[in-house]
Parts: structure tokens; C-alpha cells; sequence
């Protein structure tokens, strides 16, 4: 089996591990009347068929995974950007009421030219400055929402 | 119903609201035409510009986008060969030979042309459709509205992917994360964790963002290759021609349009799916020797061109009826639209064009009239439409991210929104790597608390009695077609081990 595969596999283990934790929050959810389904009980299905699902999935035979394009390329230099991109865009909301919205949304935009690998880098800066002031201007004068 | 249409109409003619629907189409085509852009991301990011708006001055804006990119794919799949949207994949292979041998300006006159005529002739169409329908959505019980909403889940999930158990999960998932909150008819908070901000749900609006624009872009960040330069010399636009070329290809148009606008109602088959099969249909005709003047496939036929830009067109109208009338939408950007609405405090389904008449007969009229702003729009502006392939990929993707994050936050101006975008942007990314499909996750968020509460009331109005969902003729049919769905899928699954079995 290819690694591709073996990713595949394992990853199906998240979606079996939510439909347990549904039912371990859910269980204390108690009906109340006649007729009345308890708070749990539509969870409780939807993580059932969710669970089942990804079941029927990890044990269905390998010939079903082996079909073109059924799961995307992966590349770690790719994978390595976008989760950099991603905690770039966590350390933003960490400072987003910290610091001023102008210096963080260009300093934030910046570093996301600069991830996008936008060269040479003078470019990306001015880029960053003009996108931001724009966007400034659009949420604060247009739109009029305090940020 | 007449008067309500008359009366929407006329709103739409206000200045400040056609001047909106027509910026939308602009903003469509401009988004259509540069490959890695999508309908759904551009409707997620405007919905915070639209928010501060009157309900229907904001959908004139998101309708006319949502028209507005169905044309400017077409550019470049036929300028580079690349289509700026996954519904324009089919133009390309006849509209990019006709601009390989310098006909791309006819090339994209057919274009507009025929998503002008596939769209106005299918909303023709859908029009007296909402009254019929109408009339029958009143009296549908709330077990056939649950049931409703499972099968357009399951169509769905089966359709949007390659692997119907995917689809299946990223369904489930969704209407998992739907059920996170304070239930309604108990007041017990659920799956919160403890977390009180979680209390009245998750947010639609940054989860929307957070799966269409800031997970696009991640998944997209390597491929930012963006500077294929089109032939600025073949550009060249006369309506007169196109017009004649239009009717000489009546009959492919008419066919594009019946198959999209048929398509358009079933939930899960986009546009995409309209175009290939209307494509197709040409393909079949020039083999016969029917179509083509003597040109053969993959050598420029212009009905290759017509046929799917007047199908993936009419699938617009076909798409939007089910969400207005019975609430369910048949692909990721109504099912945005639908969040739209809901985030402006209105429901649609079977009560929606009695209880808001201006904003839902707003939409539809919207919806017609935006055909027309978008062929103006699209002829005005073919030159710099076709300039805008020169920019930088990169660059556009980086602001579309920046532009999630602040849009997330102008929702309700809180950081917890921008928090919910990210979680979604990520889960998002890793749905996209693994191959599930997000329209069906988006779906099931949209959707779970209308089947959830309908079915609750289904079972509370029988005292518990589940026999409800059997003896109700529309939500038998319901089950029946789930199961058929499930019972093909069992077929093609067993089918497919025995095709493997046999070539080992």
C-alpha cells in the first residue's frame, strides 16, 4: 500500500474519533416529553451515519482508493507555506486588538506577499501598504465598521 | 404574485440598485475570468460589504456576481487555455483552438453571447415555476422538509466528489458542526465545550469564508503561475457577427439551455457538469457530420463553444428556484446565498415569497435582469477583462486572504469570527488534500438546522411516531430516491472490485 494510501487510512480515524466524542458529550441528554426528541438525539444520529461512513471507507477494498486524482498531491514545501500562512493569520488575531489595525494589516499582508513567494521584495512591501490602506479605507470610511 | 414581480421590477430600476447588480457583474466577470478566483470565494468575501446594505440592494450586488463569473471563465479557458472557473473547462477545448487560429475575439462573442442567451431563456423559464411551485410548498409538512433536505445533502454529497462515502462525511460533518450550540427547543447547550461564545451556534459567515476563500488559497499557494499572456491583437468584438453567428447556432443553444436549466434543480450537478454534457451533445452532432462545416473535434467548432457557456449558464436559474422555494440550494454558492439571506434574518423555503415578497421576488428578478448587465458589462470591458490575465496570481490570492480575515471580522465585529474563518480555513485545506468535498460540509452546515428542527417537529407532532416519514407521499419519494442513490453506489463499488479483480 502506498504511503498516499496509508494517509489516506489513518485519516479517516478523525472523522470514527468525533462520532465517539459526539456520543460521550451527548449521553447525559435526556428527553422531556412525549414525542420530544432529547438535544442529543439528531447529533447522535448524524455522528452514527458519520461514523458508519468513515467505517465502510477504511475497510473498503484498496481498488476503491486506487482511482486517478482521488486525493491531492501532496508536497511538503507547499504543505510547510500553507500552514505558515496559517499561523501567520493566528498570530493576527492574537494581535488584532493589541496593535493598531493599519501597521498590523500591513505588516500581516507583507509577510503574506512574501509567503507567496512575490519578488523582488520592494514589490511586495509597497503592495502590502497599498492593499492595506485600501482596505482601511473600505471597512472604516465605506463601511464604516470600527477596526 | 404579478404585482409583487411588477413591484420588484421597478426596484431593481432604482439607480443605486442597478448601478449594484451591474457592479456585480463586473466584479463576476473580473473574477470568472482570473483562474484560482471562484464563485463561491467571491460571494463569501462580499457578503461582509453587503451586510451593511438593505437585504435587496445586497443580493444585487452577490446576484450579479454569482452571474457575472458563469461568463468570465470563458476568457481565459479560451485565451490560455485555462479556465478561470471549473464550469468553463469544456469551452476550452474547442474555444482555445478557434483562438489558436486567431478567431478568440469570435470565440468570445460566442461566448457571451450564448451565456446571455442560456441564462435569460432558462430564467424565462424558472419564472412561472416559482408560482407552482409555490402553491405545493405550502402544504409540504415539516417531515417532508427534513426529508427534502437529506436527499439534496446526499445528492450532494454522491454528485460533488469522486467518492460518495466522502461526500457522505463531509456532509455528515457539517451537519454535525450545525448541531454546536444552544438547542432551540430545549434551551441545553451542545457540543459547546463550555465555551459560552459557541452558545448560539457557529457562525455561518466566517465559516463560509473560512472554507471558500481562506482554504482555496492555501490549497492553491503553490499554483501561482498567473502570467500566460493571451494575444492582445485577436480581441477584436462585433456584436453584429455575434449576434449572426447566435442564431446560426440556435439549435445547440437551445439544447445548452434545456440541459442546464434540467441540471441546474438537481442539487450537487454544477455547472461543469451542464457544460460537458452539453458539450457533449455538440461533439456527437460533429461526428455525424451535423455540426462543425467540416472541422472536426479539438479543431475549433464553435457550437463547441456555444453549447456549454449557454449550459452552465442556464443552470443559474435552474439553481436558485429550490433555495427560494423549498431552502435548499443546489450548489456551493447558492448554498452562500442562502447563508446571506439567513444571516439578514430571513428564511426562504415554502413561506418566503408570501412573507418577504421584495427581497425573493427581488432575487429572481435579479437574477433575469443580471443576464443583461452582464453581457453589457462583459462587451464594454472585454479588453481589459483579457488585460487582467497578466496580473499576478500570487499577489491576488495573498489579498484575497487578508480580505477573508478582515471580512470575517466585519461580520459582527468580533476576533472570535476570525477565529471560526481560520479553524474552517484549515479544515478547509486538509477536506481539500484528502479530496472531500467542501460544497457538501458547507451544505450540511446551512441545512442542519432546517432539517434538525423539522425533523424534531415531525416526531413531536406524532408523538414520537417515525412511521411519519412513510406515510407522507413527498418524503417517501424522498427515501426511496436516498436509497436508490445508496443502492448505485453499492452497484458501482462492486462493479469497479470486479473490473480490478479481473485485471490483476
Amino acid at each position: 500500500m502506498s504511503n498516499r494510501l496509508v494517509r489516506e487510512k489513518i485519516v479517516l480515524a478523525v472523522p470514527i474519533a468525533l462520532a465517539v466524542l459526539t456520543f460521550y458529550l451527548t449521553q447525559d441528554s435526556g428527553s422531556s416529553g412525549a414525542g420530544q426528541t432529547s438535544p442529543g438525539t439528531f447529533p447522535r444520529l448524524v455522528a452514527g451515519v458519520l461514523g458508519l461512513a468513515a467505517l465502510a471507507r477504511l475497510f473498503m477494498p484498496v481498488s476503491q482508493d486506487q482511482s486517478p486524482n482521488n486525493t491531492q498531491t501532496w508536497g511538503w514545501a507547499s504543505f510547510l507555506r500553507a500552514m505558515g500562512a496559517a499561523a501567520l493569520m493566528a498570530i493576527y488575531i492574537y494581535l488584532f486588538p493589541i496593535v493598531p489595525f493599519l501597521p498590523l494589516t500591513i505588516g500581516f499582508t507583507f509577510a503574506i506577499f512574501v509567503i507567496f513567494q512575490i519578488r523582488p521584495i520592494w514589490r511586495a512591501g509597497l503592495s502590502a501598504i497599498a492593499a492595506s490602506v485600501l482596505l482601511y479605507i473600505l471597512f472604516l470610511y465605506i463601511l464604516r465598521i470600527a477596526v | 404574485m404579478v404585482d409583487a414581480f411588477l413591484a420588484a421590477l421597478i426596484n431593481i430600476f432604482v439607480p443605486l440598485n442597478f448601478a449594484l447588480l451591474f457592479v456585480g457583474s463586473t466584479l463576476g466577470l473580473l473574477v470568472g475570468v482570473i483562474p484560482g478566483l471562484s464563485s463561491p470565494m467571491a460571494l463569501a468575501i462580499l457578503i461582509p460589504v453587503a451586510f451593511g446594505m438593505e437585504p435587496v440592494s445586497a443580493f444585487m450586488i452577490l446576484i450579479g456576481t454569482y452571474v457575472g463569473t458563469k461568463t468570465g471563465g470563458a476568457f481565459s479557458a479560451i485565451l490560455i487555455r485555462t479556465p478561470g472557473t471549473p464550469a468553463a473547462a469544456s469551452t476550452a477545448m474547442e474555444g482555445h483552438p478557434m483562438a489558436q487560429r486567431g478567431e478568440a475575439g469570435r470565440a468570445m462573442s460566442i461566448a457571451i453571447g450564448a451565456s446571455f442567451v442560456g441564462g435569460t431563456l432558462s430564467w424565462l423559464v424558472a419564472v412561472p415555476l416559482v408560482g407552482v411551485i409555490g402553491i405545493y410548498a405550502v402544504r409540504i409538512s415539516a417531515a417532508d422538509l427534513s426529508m427534502i433536505g437529506v436527499l439534496a445533502l446526499t445528492a450532494v454529497a454522491s454528485l460533488s466528489g469522486k467518492d460518495m462515502l466522502k461526500g457522505l462525511m463531509a456532509a455528515a460533518l457539517g451537519l454535525l458542526i450545525s448541531t454546536i450550540g444552544v438547542d432551540e427547543l430545549t434551551g441545553t447547550p451542545r457540543l459547546t465545550l463550555g465555551y459560552y461564545q459557541l452558545f448560539g451556534g457557529i457562525p455561518i459567515l466566517p465559516a463560509i469564508i473560512g472554507l471558500f476563500a481562506i482554504a482555496t488559497v492555501l490549497s492553491d499557494i503553490d499554483n501561482k503561475n498567473s502570467s500566460q499572456k493571451p494575444n492582445a491583437q485577436s480581441n477584436s468584438f462585433a456584436i453584429f457577427a455575434m449576434v449572426r453567428d447566435l442564431w446560426e447556432m440556435r439549435k445547440t443553444l437551445g439544447v445548452g439551455t434545456v440541459i442546464g436549466s434540467m441540471l441546474g434543480i438537481v442539487p450537487g450537478v454544477g455547472s461543469d457538469t451542464a457544460g460537458w454534457l452539453s458539450f457533449a451533445y455538440v461533439k456527437k452532432r460533429v461526428e455525424q457530420g451535423l455540426l462543425g462545416g467540416g472541422r472536426k473535434i479539438g479543431e475549433g467548432v464553435p457550437e463547441g463553444v456555444a453549447g456549454p457557456e449557454s449550459a452552465n449558464n442556464a443552470v443559474t436559474s435552474g439553481a436558485i428556484i429550490p433555495m427560494l422555494t423549498l431552502g435548499i440550494p443546489g450548489d456551493g454558492s447558492t448554498a452562500i446565498m442562502l447563508g446571506a439571506l439567513m444571516l439578514f434574518g430571513l428564511q426562504p423555503g415554502p413561506l418566503f415569497f408570501s412573507e418577504s415578497p421584495d427581497v425573493a421576488y427581488g432575487v429572481l428578478v435579479a437574477l433575469g435582469i443580471a443576464n443583461f448587465t452582464t453581457l453589457v458589462a462583459a462587451i464594454l470591458l472585454i479588453r481589459p477583462f483579457v488585460a487582467l490575465l497578466r496580473i499576478n496570481r500570487a499577489m491576488l490570492l495573498g489579498s484575497v486572504l487578508v480580505l477573508g480575515m478582515v471580512g470575517a471580522y466585519a461580520g459582527s465585529n468580533a476576533p472570535f469570527e476570525m477565529i471560526i474563518a481560520l479553524a474552517f480555513g484549515v479544515l478547509g485545506y486538509f477536506m481539500y488534500r484528502f479530496s472531500f468535498p467542501l460544497p457538501a460540509l458547507a451544505l450540511g452546515l446551512i441545512l442542519g438546522p432546517m432539517i434538525e428542527s423539522n425533523f424534531r417537529r415531525a416526531l413531536l407532532i406524532t408523538r414520537g411516531d417515525a412511521s411519519v416519514f412513510l406515510t407522507s407521499p413527498l418524503s417517501l419519494i424522498c427515501i426511496i430516491v436516498i436509497i436508490g442513490i445508496g443502492i448505485k453506489f453499492g452497484i458501482d463499488i462492486y462493479r469497479q472490485n470486479r473490473r480490478s479483480q479481473r485485471s490483476a
